[in-house]
């Protein structure tokens, strides 16, 4: 989609008027536009795999967490905002997995941005049509018997997936368990790996 | 007629699963957009309603640039800057000094009453069907899913409805947002996978009708 040969300069002028221009006329101020950056740099998968360690080893908390994704976040002090937080979880039945066909509508206020595969056209059109085959493409290999259920992220809503606890993690503290959620675990394209281990 | 942007369920090649660290500009852009619509003078659906006019050349342009054409369109038709001046900025007009005062207009100027949002007509469990529409403007109900049956998973609340808050109206009476539940081989014929396999769809209530 990004074709790297396609100079990027006339974007980045008019990127810089606009923001010049809103600037010269008092609509925004440039330090507000700083703090948006700053606050964005500062959202990452982290804050999501805490709340994932949380839930996997308090069951008061999961259930907490399913029931109001906002507020199972800002109970561990972590600002959302005013974010719709729909967590699915994964069971040895079901596998949940994330997508939205229309644009790219994400937990960013949680997580931060979408990686740029979230973002495609290939993603966003074959996820809801052939899962396991999108899957497998990340080396995630889903059992025909379990239950696929894909979410289309259209409207208000925005989804976290509740990765299983990976076999073998009974010694693990809560930030060991935390490490091995990576970004991906969240939107089920990939489940948390013990091998993992920082 | 099928938008440029609505793309689930059409056939492509193998994911990109490279990733790349956001340019200077893309972060700018963003916290720019990000700081607009924070203070009430754009909203997400109209940047989703420019980038969707972008037709043909929607896919020749990058992410961060689809979202920067729309933005420039945003500021221009909310009169936060005019044409012009976006012109004369470009041009680096040593001029520039003296611009006019934003035109914003009033809040609320859209002469639409808030009044109550209607209560829920369907409940979870319901059987409902996606109306077989083809509406012009800017929509939220994939094509893929239109004149299909499913079952309401949930009702996520009410929601300002995107189709006129895409057009600077208010969207307002707030309209009921449910999570709608689809068998993958409903949707699709000959789906390959397992037949049990779900796709979850938010539909708002006026795309609904009882199966």
């Amino acid at each position: 989609m990004n074709d790297p040969s396609r100079p990027v300069g006339d974007y980045r002028r008019l990127q810089a008027a606009i923001e010049e221009l809103l600037i010269l006329k008092g609509v925004v101020a440039r330090e507000e536009i700083d703090a948006q950056v700053a606050a964005m740099d500062a959202r990452d998968h982290r804050r999501g795999a805490r709340m994932v360690a949380r839930a996997w080893v308090d069951p008061g908390y999961k259930a907490r967490l399913l029931a109001n994704g906002r507020a199972a976040a800002e109970e561990l002090g972590i600002e959302v905002g005013p974010l719709h937080l729909v967590v699915v979880e994964n069971t040895p039945e079901i596998h949940n997995v994330i997508v939205c066909t229309l644009c790219s509508c994400y937990p960013r206020a949680l997580l931060g941005m979408p990686p740029d595969w979230y973002k495609s056209t290939e993603y966003r059109a074959r996820t809801v049509r052939e899962p396991r085959a999108v899957l497998a493409e990340f080396g995630t290999r889903i059992p025909e018997g379990v239950t696929i259920r894909v979410h289309d992220s259209t409207a208000d809503m925005r989804y976290m997936v509740l990765p299983m606890r990976p076999a073998g993690t009974e010694t693990l503290s809560e930030a060991g368990l935390a490490a091995l959620v990576n970004r991906d675990c969240l939107v089920g394209t990939r489940l948390p790996d013990p091998r993992d281990r920082p | 007629m099928r938008s440029v942007h609505d793309v689930g369920g059409l056939h492509f090649g193998a994911v990109p699963l490279a990733d790349h660290e956001m340019a200077t500009w893309e972060k700018r852009s963003n916290a720019v957009a990000a700081a607009l619509r924070q203070k009430g003078l754009a909203t997400l659906d109209e940047q989703r309603r420019h980038v969707e006019a972008l037709n043909e050349s929607y896919h020749k342009h990058g992410y961060f640039e689809r979202h920067l054409l729309a933005w420039a369109q945003i500021v221009i038709d909310r009169g936060l800057v005019t044409s012009a001046e976006l012109g004369r900025m470009l041009a680096g007009d040593p001029e520039l000094r003296a611009v006019e005062p934003p035109r914003v207009p009033p809040a609320g100027a859209d002469g639409q009453r808030a009044g109550a949002p209607l209560p829920a007509r369907f409940r979870p469990g319901d059987r409902v069907r996606v109306l077989n529409a083809e509406p012009p403007g800017h929509v939220r109900t994939p094509w893929y899913c239109r004149g299909h049956a499913g079952v309401v998973e949930r009702v996520c609340g009410v929601f300002p409805n995107p189709e006129e808050l895409a057009y600077r109206r208010s969207g307002l009476p707030e309209t009921t947002l449910y999570r709608v539940r689809f068998r993958a081989c409903d949707l699709w014929t000959g789906y390959g996978e397992n037949p049990a396999d779900t796709v979850d769809i938010e539909i708002y209530e006026h795309w609904l009708r009882p199966a």
